[in-house]
């Protein structure tokens, strides 16, 4: 995942040299997909299996294929709590991300 | 069928009547969604289009489903079965699964208590709604929902867990939560039963449906016990209004909606809360209208959210005058907003004096908290947040955190 940030997120010994750190760095998570391929459940942090109430917007990135291409389908959700969060799914490993 | 049932609970002309839920989903070829026990009698099925179902049963009454109505009255059950245990699951359709782990002392076995101590939660309802209450208790979810199925009005059947194994034999494979693919392969294999599914081989089940095979088998014999997960149950304010002559006229509607929301944010805002989740509802003698609506970030602003909420109404407005206006607030917040660590002239560092502290100025008391982590841990962490590209459309490029040197 660090291949695909610009900015070092690596350890505190190494912070103390870069200084800067990524805010907000996109995390593994769990996404359930419905035949569509769409998003249905969300799996929080603490294990919780969130239905997603409404999907709110959704975007694409393709980006800098020059170098370390990045490619990428995004998707702000509505959670049934009223949580509002943004995932996407990494379309080169096909995994999911939550910020 | 507990959407008829409640569309029969709050129109009791149609007890005894053939009655039909159309599908909300069809709009254009209307289905049958749900049918009362008379209209089935005369022929009538799910799924069959209305214009058929007309054709089998002439007296047949034909109703459009009220959807916040079933919500708002499953949240009522699920808040009554509450008061048994906290861990509630409402799996739609009238089924509730309660977790009733560790309170024996309680609802002691037996099937007098447990169906007393159900009904007991119901003393509000009409007997009508309770005297159709199914009751299974076994371990897990899929067993107890088994024993629901098999069980009578006021003969709830109690599952010990060493006769669960016994108990799941005779039950129809079609019960079994798997693929429809596998279900008809395993039926094609002349499987009837739980009981025949747990005679086979679990290398054999593996080699012919791989690990969903071995997956059903488990089920079979009660060895996967799936646990209740509760809702999450969403604490909420309601504020409401009554009208003596209904309210048609959207302007008025949305000045009273005013009104309410002056009250309903002032005891908010006494409690140091903002608000995200805001529903408003609309009831009349025979139907109901609400609009939920999810702020982008909380608020407790007036008239921001009085803005958002009217266009909403303007959108879509109610379908009849309304005779309650109620107004809830679901989700809370009582941390400031993320937006606001960039608003410089909001958040300038303050000393407790009140003496504001100039842009970029470390206070002395950071300072002396940066060189003492220093010197204790060689390294601080502490950092700033500086813009890095807040317009990139990727959101951890937008800005970052910076160490603050002294």
């Amino acid at each position: 995942m660090t291949t695909e940030l610009p900015l070092s997120n690596e350890n505190r010994h190494d912070d103390r040299v870069t200084r800067l750190r990524i805010l907000n760095p996109p995390l593994p998570t769990r996404i359930d997909l419905d035949q569509d391929g769409m998003p249905t459940y969300y799996r929080s942090k603490n294990g919780k299996h969130l239905r997603i109430s409404i999907i709110r917007e959704r975007w694409r990135i393709d980006d800098e294929w020059w170098r370390e291409e990045i490619s990428r389908d995004y998707f702000t959700l509505v959670l049934e709590n009223g949580m509002i969060i943004t995932v996407f799914q990494n379309l080169l490993s096909h995994k999911w991300y939550s910020h | 069928m507990l959407q008829i049932r409640l569309e029969i609970l709050r129109n009791p002309n149609l007890q005894n009547t053939p009655v039909v839920l159309l599908n909300p989903k069809k709009i254009n070829r209307r289905t049958v969604w749900q049918c009362s026990k008379e209209a089935l009698g005369m022929g009538v099925h799910l799924n069959q289009p209305v214009s058929q179902a007309f054709s089998f049963c002439q007296n047949l009454t034909a109703l459009e489903p009220d959807l916040d109505y079933y919500n708002s009255m499953e949240i009522n059950i699920s808040g009554n079965l509450s008061r048994l245990s906290p861990e509630i699951e409402s799996a739609g359709n009238g089924r509730f699964f309660v977790n009733v782990d560790g309170l024996q002392h309680l609802h002691k076995f037996g099937s007098d208590r447990i169906r007393e101590n159900v009904h007991r939660q119901f003393d509000q309802f009409p007997d009508s709604l309770v005297s159709c209450i199914r009751i299974g208790w076994a371990k897990g979810k899929f067993a107890s929902w088994i024993a629901a199925t098999t069980a009578r009005p006021n003969k709830p059947v109690i599952v010990e867990d060493q006769k669960l194994i016994s108990f799941l034999k005779p039950s129809p494979i079609s019960l079994l939560p798997i693929d429809k693919d596998i279900m008809r392969r395993l039926q094609q294999f002349g499987i009837r039963t739980l009981g025949e599914l747990t005679l086979l081989p679990t290398p054999t089940l593996v080699r012919q449906f791989g690990e969903k095979g071995e997956i059903a088998r488990t089920w079979a014999t009660g060895e996967k016990i799936d646990l209740v997960q509760p809702n999450q149950s969403l604490k909420s304010t309601r504020h409401s209004m009554d009208f003596h002559t209904p309210i048609g006229n959207v302007e008025i509607l949305c000045k009273s909606l005013k009104k309410l929301l002056e009250t309903a944010l002032a005891d908010l805002k006494h409690q140091n809360q903002s608000v995200q989740g805001i529903r408003i509802k609309g009831l009349w003698t025979k139907g109901s209208w609400s609009l939920n609506h999810i702020l982008r970030n909380p608020s407790i602003s007036h008239e921001d959210i009085y803005r958002t909420l009217k266009s909403n109404i303007l959108v879509s407005p109610p379908t009849s005058p309304i005779e309650k206006l109620t107004l809830e607030f679901f989700q809370f917040c009582t941390f400031e907003l993320q937006d606001d660590f960039f608003n410089h002239e909001k958040n300038r560092w303050e000393v407790p004096n009140n003496k504001k502290i100039a842009k970029g100025k470390i206070p002395s008391s950071l300072r002396e908290a940066i060189t003492e982590m220093k010197l204790r841990m060689g390294f601080s962490p502490l950092y700033r947040i500086v813009e890095i590209d807040p317009l990139s459309r990727i959101p951890e490029r937008r800005h970052a955190l910076l160490n603050i040197e002294i």
